[in-house]
């Protein structure tokens, strides 16, 4: 009640002493709502057996027997699992490679070489998975597959990929990594220069060595840049990319078991049903534990370092 | 004033004097246009052909279509999508493969009472058979005008005839020659595998279990793995997991697998059985005929095999008469104009001038096709064989032609120049052993299910699949599989399954 009254006085005292900030805030605020925030009415979709001629509002209310055909599967502690391990994998193995990247590019003196690397590690950003997926299958299709060509014509076993799950935790971190950490590496690359070059040289002068350097100086700055990132991430952590996963597995399966994410199962289970309902459901399960791992790390983050937290 | 505000304010006066303008009175003069969904792509010739139609709809009923198209890849998403945002539309192409029962269930058609029919499609409600219309009943109601088609998709069998010649084996007669000829491609052949599925391995199914014991499915539910026997008058459905005959099966699958003739990348291939025949990627295809016919012109035009032989390994045994379901016409819930909807479904389908039009396009040989000169019996020209004119390729891609305003008496065959030898006689010959059954206009309604119904669709892509494939041993799957299914709700769904049918047979024999 306390902070209620707090805020409102605030608010009563920024409409009058800031009236040009309110202004300027207002064209986003009014896209915040409109395209944010209203549609957020639609969720009660999720607790709705939905039909075409009511639509989402008219439909009738079926409290929570949308939720019932996720967990009754026996597959949603293990698709939660495998979403959450992979994004986990994701943020540290990328994460990691970004910031090398972003060492490395920045320690480079040639510039063309500088420019090429660049460009080579951002290029697979652009390439969808589509395309990503079609190359994989060729590349590693049983049959037709260049590599099981190659092997062989060494007269070695064919490899089965696309048979044996235990494969592909190591696939999906390699193409998710080589997509990504080109992208990803630009922000780190911005934040080293955002370091101030006086330090490197003081540094210099007290006798430092390049990896010094990098220890004590290019690490520490890029800190906090890390720990935005991070929560950003996180705040996704129980979304599957379905673009990959779907694209590089399809319809088999023999690899559901270790490839499987909530997004993938989903679509698969009611791609014919026509039950927007049950699809919404599941898209607010993964809000509501998006929103609390998130809400849970900045906690974390006050916690240990707060002028990192997000807010 | 500067002069792009003074070009605007033009503008904007403009507008505003346009939509005040008294549109009605101009309305009664003006062709209505009604707006028509279907699936497909638009091809170059689409145009020239509407244009065609329209004018003499203009004539007629003084309403002209507009034609909007839904690629056939997006059936499961834009399609639902279409019908769910009330998108402006009067009618819309629907059929049992774009989940039409289901839909109808959720109120996304508008109900086709008898009266309407009656009066806006009179020809068409006396004209189509009783049996028909019962098929596209879904509770007891019409949402649908069902084609008229004579049509088998059941699986034959494809091969590569040059291959099979090389190695001097006999035509393919049963499943021994098959497997033998299959061996022979594995042995010698390389860039070149047995049997390659891609998305379409039903036909398997078909062809080692469900013909030969004569059974027909429910295809609008094929995760509850229903079926009964098609030759009785009154059959009991039953769960096929169950049966030796399902295991048998699966034992032969897994024997074309682990022998190699069923491909490792089955699982992960995404192309059609057709793309993957005419890529010369697959040695054998199981498809339905007409699939197998025109993977051999697409083979011989891609230049990547010398041609495709055709089998049918189904004997004299009973089939199903394909499902009327499998195209026709529905009314949106938002339908401005139902009755203008009737009416050209009534005129373009039974107008033999207006129907050759829609169905095979513009007439002349440097047209879209061609009388093929092929005489009946008594030495006239059979006028329902067509050969194909310069731009056929340029027409008929898409669904408005084929499907949903296809009529029995103006049925096309492709001519003996454009069919595998064979092709024709397997044809009629299936027709002639086509029946139909009570339970084929049988809908389950699954409204209570709709859980149980999605988990068990998943446990058939993730157990079923690589067992019927043959990636797994039938010792140990087959039951693994059934534990699955179980413990997703099967035996509830059966338990009313069988209750429904029992009922609708019960009021409708």
């Amino acid at each position: 009640m306390k902070a209620l009254r707090r805020f409102g006085r605030n608010l009563a005292f920024d409409f009058k002493h800031n009236k040009a900030l309110l202004v300027m805030i207002l064209p986003i605020a009014v896209y915040l709502i409109i395209f944010h925030y209203l549609p957020m009415c639609g969720i009660v979709i999720a607790f709705k057996q939905y039909n075409f001629a009511q639509g989402i509002f008219g439909s009738p209310w079926c409290g929570w027997n949308n939720f019932r055909f996720f967990f009754m599967s026996g597959k949603a502690w293990q698709v939660t699992r495998n979403t959450l391990l992979y994004n986990a994998a994701f943020i540290v193995v990328q994460n990691v490679l970004e910031i090398a990247a972003a060492i490395f590019l920045s320690e480079i003196a040639g510039r063309r070489f500088k420019k090429f690397t660049q460009g080579a590690m951002f290029l697979p950003n652009f390439i969808s998975w589509v395309v990503v997926g079609a190359i994989a299958y060729n590349l590693l299709s049983y049959d037709f597959g260049f590599v099981n060509n190659v092997l062989t014509s060494l007269g070695q076993e064919k490899w089965s990929v696309y048979t044996d799950p235990q494969y592909w935790p190591g696939i999906f971190i390699f193409l998710s990594a080589w997509k990504h950490v080109g992208y990803g590496s630009i922000v780190y690359l911005a934040a080293i220069m955002g370091i101030s070059q006086d330090i490197y040289e003081s540094a210099a002068l007290d006798g430092a060595n390049e990896w010094q350097k990098i220890r004590y100086i290019t690490l520490p700055g890029l800190q906090s840049t890390f720990i935005i990132l991070l929560i950003l991430a996180i705040g996704n952590i129980f979304r599957g990319n379905f673009d990959m996963f779907y694209q590089l597995v399809g319809n088999n399966g023999l690899l559901y078991n270790a490839t499987d994410v909530i997004d993938t199962y989903v679509f698969r289970s009611l791609l014919s049903s026509y039950e927007f309902g049950m699809s919404s459901a599941i898209g607010l399960y993964q809000s509501v534990l998006c929103l609390v791992t998130l809400v849970a790390t900045n906690l974390l983050i006050r916690r240990i370092s707060p002028e990192n937290a997000l807010y | 004033m500067k002069t792009w505000m003074k070009w605007l304010a033009t503008l904007m006066t403009l507008v505003m004097l346009c939509t005040t303008l008294p549109l009605a009175a101009l309305a009664e003069e003006q062709p209505t246009e009604v707006i028509f969904y279907f699936l497909g792509e638009e091809l170059e010739d689409d145009k020239v052909v509407l244009e065609a139609i329209n004018e003499k709809l203009k004539e007629k009923l003084n309403c002209y279509m507009t034609v909007e198209y839904v690629p056939f890849g997006e059936v499961n998403t834009t399609y639902p999508l279409l019908l769910a945002s009330q998108t402006r539309m009067d009618a819309i192409f629907s059929a049992y493969f774009t989940g039409y029962g289901t839909l109808a269930g959720k109120n996304a058609f508008m109900e086709m009472t008898e009266d309407m029919l009656k009066t806006y499609a009179p020809i068409t409600w006396e004209h189509t058979p009783e049996e028909v219309w019962d098929q596209a009943r879904v509770n007891g109601k019409l949402y649908m005008v069902p084609q008229e088609m004579i049509q088998n998709i059941q699986a034959t069998v494809g091969i590569r005839g040059d291959l099979r010649e090389k190695y001097g084996l006999p035509e393919i007669a049963d499943l021994t020659s098959l497997e033998n000829y299959m061996a022979a491609v594995a042995e010698n052949e390389s860039g070149i595998v047995p049997l390659l599925f891609g998305s379409m391995y039903s036909y398997l199914d078909d062809l080692l279990l469900f013909t030969p014991n004569e059974w027909a499915v429910d295809g609008n539910f094929s995760q509850i793995c229903m079926a009964y026997d098609l030759t009785e008058e009154e059959p009991v459905p039953f769960c096929y997991l169950y049966t030796d005959e399902f295991r048998e099966r699966c034992e032969i699958a897994y024997r074309w697998n682990q022998n190699g003739w069923i491909s490792k990348d089955s699982l992960s291939n995404t192309n059609t059985n057709r793309e993957n025949m005419a890529n010369g990627k697959t040695a054998v295809m199981l498809d339905n005929a007409g699939t197998v016919n025109s993977a051999n012109e697409d083979l011989k035009k891609n230049g990547t095999g010398e041609f495709v032989e055709i089998y049918d390994l189904s004997g004299d045994k009973s089939m199903l008469r394909y499902a009327a379901t499998g195209g026709g016409i529905s009314l949106p819930i938002n339908s401005q104009h139902p009755e203008l909807v009737l009416q050209i479904i009534d005129y373009l389908r039974n107008d033999k001038e207006m129907n050759y039009l829609v169905q095979r396009g513009i007439y002349g040989e440097d047209a879209q096709w061609y009388y093929a000169g092929e005489t009946n019996e008594d030495g006239t020209l059979n006028e329902n064989v067509i050969a194909a004119g310069a731009r056929s390729q340029l027409y008929g891609g898409n669904w408005i032609c084929w499907s949903a305003f296809r009529n029995w008496d103006y049925q096309v065959i492709e001519s003996e120049q454009n069919s595998i030898p064979g092709y024709r006689e397997i044809f009629y010959d299936m027709d002639s052993r086509s029946v139909n059954n009570i339970l084929q206009s049988f809908t389950f309604d699954s409204s209570q299910y709709q859980s149980e119904l999605a988990t068990l669709q998943n446990v058939n892509e993730q157990y079923g699949k690589p067992l019927r494939l043959g990636f797994v041993d039938p010792a140990t799957g087959v039951d693994e599989y059934i534990q699955m299914m179980e413990a997703a709700g099967l035996q509830t769904i059966i338990d009313a399954y069988l209750q429904q049918a029992a009922a609708y047979i019960e009021a409708n024999k």
